[in-house]
């Protein structure tokens, strides 16, 4: 393949990239729970309110008019300026978010003019036998599968170790030509098993995140909400565990291509590939189940009621702060996914933990492996 | 009782509090690390209605039925049928 032909490849799969979670942001409007619209607490009726509508096809329309713009950018740009490429990857997700805080601001002004808030808080969660019936995200046990992948790459780099040159060529630029070296050792052998072994421990970080999420429940239909809850958290579980071990064991390509069993070009265009795979199941949950499974429910009538208002502890739509709430992790308002609760200090322990696990993990690579 | 309190978003004292007040008025049950059960019955009777207590919703229903217009007859004969249960 030529080295055109591969800069082309690379830069069109960052555009799809950028366009199908350009499109997701897009979709949130119609993904959040019925209770809530454009991060406002809101009676589940007001979701069928002409000026809400108008909104989430406004932002629909906008959203998608960026990121097409970004990925036709993306595409052009790839090769020559990466920093700009990652600028213009970026912009989806700050229009989304701007587009969000205007339209939540008109929110809460037809909120204030209906009256639609509430001064008492009804609260509901399931226990006993309902909560037996309600799914679970999946078991942390189900992370040991990524002790097989790490095993298979070590005796797969043990295997290929002597046909590799001597030196590796390590990195490929965008064009696939060979642009660093490493001298062999038992460094070639040790990184892929490294970076593997990294980011396995990051994902089932994630997956303990899900596991120790408040599980939420509207008080306008306790049990239905529970259980659809429950299932979406076991979905997201599952697609979690199903693209981290395809991506892991897309790392194997690294000896592989150390040992020129695969060219460059042809490990590049599989890793594309794979990795676009790997974001269509996490797409497929989204868009199905919407956040906490409000999807789900769309078919329930819809309540007239608001059984609680907790506008105040979002700060901008997006940052949850409770000092109250002894929860660590709690569901997204706006958008699918999980956030912090920054009003509770374990949150911050956390994130500090994971930031300097990160460093020191780039700092361990570059010491060891340069 | 750490995770109905992540559920519901209120502070752990708060739940303690609830669970205190059902123990204590002998709705609950609390067996250390196995939980909380549904007591059968209050296990205390005097945590029931006493005559206090029952004097005071009395005279809230009076001053209800007076502002609605009643009499003082029909307010003890209605409450003579409802004591037909009592022995």
């Amino acid at each position: 393949m030529s080295p055109d032909l591969i800069s082309l490849v690379t830069s069109a799969s960052m555009a799809l990239i950028t366009l199908l979670s350009g499109c997701l942001i897009a979709a949130t409007p119609w993904l959040t729970r019925g209770r809530e619209a454009f991060a406002v607490s809101v009676p589940e009726t007001a979701q069928a309110d002409p000026r809400i509508r108008r909104m989430r096809r406004a932002y629909l329309a906008c959203t998608l008019a960026v990121s097409a713009a970004s990925a036709v950018a993306a595409l052009a740009l790839w090769s020559a300026n990466p920093l700009a490429m990652a600028a213009i990857v970026c912009a989806p997700v700050a229009a989304g978010f701007l587009l969000m805080l205007v339209f939540r601001a008109r929110v809460m002004a037809i909120k204030r003019s209906e009256g639609w808030g509430t001064r008492s808080a009804r609260l509901s969660t399931v226990a006993g036998a309902a909560e037996a019936n309600a799914p679970r995200p999946l078991p942390l046990a189900w992370n040991l599968l990524y002790l097989p992948v790490v095993l298979a790459t070590l005796a797969l780099s043990l295997a290929l170790y002597p046909a590799m040159p001597d030196p590796v060529p390590v990195h490929f630029d965008a064009a696939g030509v060979a642009d660093s070296y490493m001298a062999k050792g038992w460094q070639v052998i040790a990184m892929p098993i490294a970076v593997q072994a990294f980011m396995a421990l990051c994902l089932t970080a994630s997956h303990w995140q899900i596991l120790r999420s408040r599980r939420p429940s509207s008080p306008e239909h306790p049990v239905a909400s529970a259980i659809a809850y429950g299932m979406f958290a076991r979905a997201q579980s599952a697609t979690l565990l199903v693209t981290g071990i395809v991506i892991t064991v897309t790392i194997a390509i690294m000896p592989l291509a150390f040992a020129g069993v695969v060219t460059s070009d042809q490990s590049l265009v599989a890793l594309i590939v794979i990795i676009i795979a790997a974001i269509l199941p996490n797409l497929a949950v989204s868009l199905v189940y919407g956040q906490a499974g409000s999807r789900l429910l769309r078919r329930m009538t819809a309540s007239s009621e608001l059984g609680f208002d907790d506008d105040e502890s979002w700060r901008l739509g997006l940052f949850y702060v409770n000092r109250e709430d002894p929860s660590v992790v709690v569901p997204r308002r706006f958008g699918v996914g999980w956030a912090m609760n920054w009003g509770n200090p374990k949150s911050w322990g956390l994130v500090a933990l994971f930031v300097a696990a990160i460093a020191v993990f780039a700092v361990l690579v570059e010491v060891l492996f340069r | 009782m750490r995770s109905l309190a992540e559920d519901l978003g209120i502070n752990l004292h708060t739940v303690n509090k609830a669970y205190a007040t059902l123990r204590d008025e002998g709705y609950v049950i609390m067996l250390g690390r196995r939980g909380a059960y549904v007591a059968d019955a209050p296990a205390n009777p005097a945590a029931g209605m006493d005559e206090s207590a029952l004097e005071a919703a009395l005279t809230k229903l009076a001053t209800e039925f007076k502002a609605s217009g009643g009499t003082r007859h029909a307010f003890l004969a209605a409450a003579k049928r409802a004591a037909q249960d009592l022995d």
